[in-house]
C-alpha cells in the first residue's frame, strides 16, 4: 500500500515537474478525446434524428374511386400479416375527407370549391408502417404484384425518405471520416505523448540511476512514468467532460430552435455515464499506452 | 563472498578497460583498488554493480554468477552492494533526510522502518541535526557522508566506493576513510577504489594494485606510491 502511495507521488511530481511540456501533451489529448466525445454525441444525436424521422415515415396506397371497401381491408390483412410491417391503417373516403377539411381549416376558397363538387374527390388509402423503413420497396412491391394491384391507383413515399437517407449518408460519412481524423489525431498524441514522457525520463535520468543502484524494483522504477502519462488522459479527460457540459448547455437553446430533435445538452446529461467512461477511458488507454511505449523504449532497468 | 574469475571487459575490438582480472573478497573484508586513472577500477566496480556486464570471465557473488540474474532479480542483488561516488549522486531537491529515505523507499521498506533507521544511519555518519538541508547547503565531506548514511540504510553486504574521497580536501579525506573503516567494523566487506596514496598507506588494508587493465599485485597490508 504504501509503495502504491509511494508511486503515485513520484508519477504526480513527474507530473508537476516537467508541466509546460506535459500542458503539450496535455493539450494534444484534449484535442483527440475533444474530437472522440464530439463525434459521439454528434453521431448519437444524428441517429436520434434519424429514427425519429423514420418513425414518422409511412406509403400511402390510394385505390381507385369506388373500389369495394372489402377488397381494401383484404388488402390490410395481407399487409398486417407481412414481417417488416408495424402497422396499417385505412382510411376511408369519407375520412379522408374530413382530415383534408381538418388539414385546410383556414383555407376558404380551397374548402368553397370543395364544396362545389358533386361528390367527394378523394380517394380511400392504406397506410403502412414498416419496422425498417429501408424495405419500404418490398412492401410496395408486394402491393404492385398482389391480386389488389388492379384497384391500387397509385403508391408513394412521404418526401421524409429522402430526408432519411440524406441524414443517414451524412452520419455515416462522419462516422468514417471522424475514425480516420481520431486514428490520425491518435497517432499524433501517442507521438507526443511518447516524446513528452521521454522528456520525463530524461530529466529524472539520474533519480533513476539512483533507485537502480539502491535496488529499486522495475515495477517502482517504471510504474510512476507509466501512470503519467495516465494522468495525462485523466485530467485531460476530465476537462473535455467539463467542457462538452458547459459547451451543449451553452448551445442547448440555440440548436434546438434549429432542429427540435437535437439536444445535445439534454442527451449528454441522460448519457453522462457512457460519455465519461468513453472519454476518460479513451484517455487513459492513449496516455497509458504512450507512456508505456516510451518506457519500454527509453528507460532501461 | 565475491570472486572475480579471469574477467575481462572490453570496449569495442582493441580497447581492454580489464584483462584477466581473478581476486576473491571475503566476508567483512577490506580491499583497496589502485592504480592511475583508466587502470580498470572504476570497470571493476561497474562490473561488480552489474551496470557492465564481463566480456570474458565470470563473477560469483555467495556462489552465484550474478551475470545469471534475470532483470527482475538484479534489484535484490543490488541491495546487497551498496555504492558511493566522486560525485555523491544526491538528488539537489531533496533534503539530506530525504535523499537517505528515498533509498529506502524505493527499496520498498516501510515508513515505519524508515523513521528508524534513517536518523540511526544520520547518527553513525554525524549529520544529526542536518536532516533537513538541502546538498547545496552542506560542505563535500558532507555530502559524501549523506551517500554513506544512504548506502548503510541499505544494510548492504558489500559496499562498493568509487573514489569516494577524490572531490575532498584532506580533512574530509580521513572524515571519510575513518567512516569506511567503521562501516566496515559492522561487518560490511568494503571495496574501496583510489588512488589516494595517503588513504592506502593509512589504511593498511589488502591492496589490489591495477595498471592498464590488469591486476600487477595484491597484497595484504599493502601499500601504494605513485610512481
Amino acid at each position: 500500500m504504501e509503495n502504491i502511495f509511494r508511486v503515485l507521488k513520484n508519477s504526480w511530481r513527474n507530473f508537476s515537474r516537467n508541466l509546460w511540456i506535459s500542458m503539450a501533451a496535455m493539450f494534444m489529448m484534449f484535442t483527440a478525446l475533444s474530437v472522440i466525445g464530439t463525434l459521439f454525441l454528434f453521431n448519437a444525436s444524428l441517429s436520434k434524428f434519424v429514427s425519429g424521422l423514420q418513425d414518422r415515415v409511412d406509403v400511402s396506397a390510394y385505390f381507385e374511386k369506388g373500389t369495394a371497401e372489402e377488397e381494401i381491408l383484404a388488402v390490410k390483412i395481407q399487409l398486417e400479416n407481412r414481417e417488416n410491417v408495424k402497422s396499417v391503417r385505412y382510411i376511408s373516403e369519407n375520412e379522408a375527407l374530413d382530415i383534408f377539411t381538418q388539414t385546410h381549416q383556414g383555407n376558404e376558397i380551397l374548402l368553397n370549391s370543395l364544396e362545389e363538387l358533386d361528390e367527394n374527390p378523394l380517394q380511400a388509402s392504406l397506410n403502412i408502417r414498416v419496422n425498417d423503413p429501408s424495405l419500404f420497396s418490398r412492401e410496395v412491391a408486394f402491393l404492385e404484384n398482389s391480386s389488389a394491384s388492379e384497384y391500387v391507383e397509385s403508391i408513394n413515399f412521404k418526401e421524409n425518405e429522402e430526408v432519411i437517407n440524406t441524414v443517414s449518408n451524412i452520419s455515416a460519412n462522419v462516422s468514417r471520416g471522424g475514425f480516420i481524423f481520431i486514428i490520425g489525431l491518435g497517432v499524433l498524441v501517442i507521438l507526443v505523448t511518447l516524446n513528452t514522457i521521454r522528456v520525463a525520463i530524461y530529466s529524472a535520468r539520474e533519480e533513476i540511476y539512483i533507485m537502480k543502484l539502491v535496488g529499486a524494483s522495475n515495477w517502482f522504477v517504471r510504474m510512476p512514468f507509466v501512470l503519467t502519462g495516465a494522468w495525462y488522459g485523466l485530467i485531460s479527460g476530465l476537462l473535455v467532460i467539463g467542457f462538452s457540459y458547459l459547451g451543449t448547455w451553452l448551445l442547448h437553446s440555440r440548436v434546438s430552435l434549429i432542429f427540435a430533435d437535437i439536444d445535445l445538452y439534454g442527451y449528454l446529461v441522460q448519457n453522462l455515464f457512457t460519455y465519461s467512461a468513453l472519454v476518460l477511458g479513451a484517455g487513459l488507454l492513449i496516455g497509458t499506452a504512450s507512456s508505456w511505449i516510451a518506457v519500454r523504449r527509453y528507460l532501461n532497468v | 563472498m565475491l570472486i572475480f574469475q579471469e574477467v575481462t571487459k572490453k570496449y569495442g575490438h582493441n580497447l581492454s578497460a580489464l584483462e584477466n582480472a581473478s581476486f576473491r573478497v571475503n566476508e567483512g573484508e577490506f580491499v583497496s583498488l589502485v592504480g592511475r586513472s583508466g587502470a580498470g577500477k572504476s570497470t571493476v566496480l561497474k562490473l561488480l554493480l552489474r551496470e557492465e556486464e564481463p566480456s570474458e570471465g565470470n563473477i560469483f557473488f555467495q556462489g552465484v554468477d550474478i551475470s545469471t540474474f534475470h532483470h527482475n532479480e538484479l534489484p535484490f542483488y543490488r541491495r546487497k552492494v551498496a555504492s558511493v561516488f566522486q560525485d555523491y549522486k544526491l538528488l539537489p531537491s531533496k533534503n539530506v533526510f530525504e535523499n537517505v529515505a528515498f533509498a529506502m523507499e524505493a527499496a520498498g521498506r516501510p515508513n515505519k522502518e524508515i523513521l528508524e533507521d534513517v536518523p540511526q544511519a544520520l547518527d553513525a555518519v554525524g549529520l544529526l541535526g542536518k536532516e533537513a538541508r538541502f546538498p547545496h547547503e552542506i560542505s563535500g565531506g558532507e555530502k559524501q557522508r549523506v551517500a554513506m548514511a544512504r548506502a548503510l540504510v541499505q544494510r548492504p553486504e558489500i559496499l562498493a566506493a568509487d573514489e569516494p574521497t577524490g572531490n575532498l580536501d584532506p580533512i574530509h579525506t580521513w572524515e571519510i576513510a575513518n567512516l569506511l573503516l567503521k562501516i566496515n567494523e559492522m561487518g560490511t566487506a568494503v571495496i574501496l577504489a583510489t588512488h589516494d596514496e595517503m588513504v592506502i598507506n593509512a589504511l593498511k588494508k589488502r591492496v589490489i594494485t591495477l595498471h592498464d587493465g590488469k591486476i600487477i599485485s595484491d597484497k595484504e597490508k599493502g601499500g601504494y606510491k605513485i610512481k
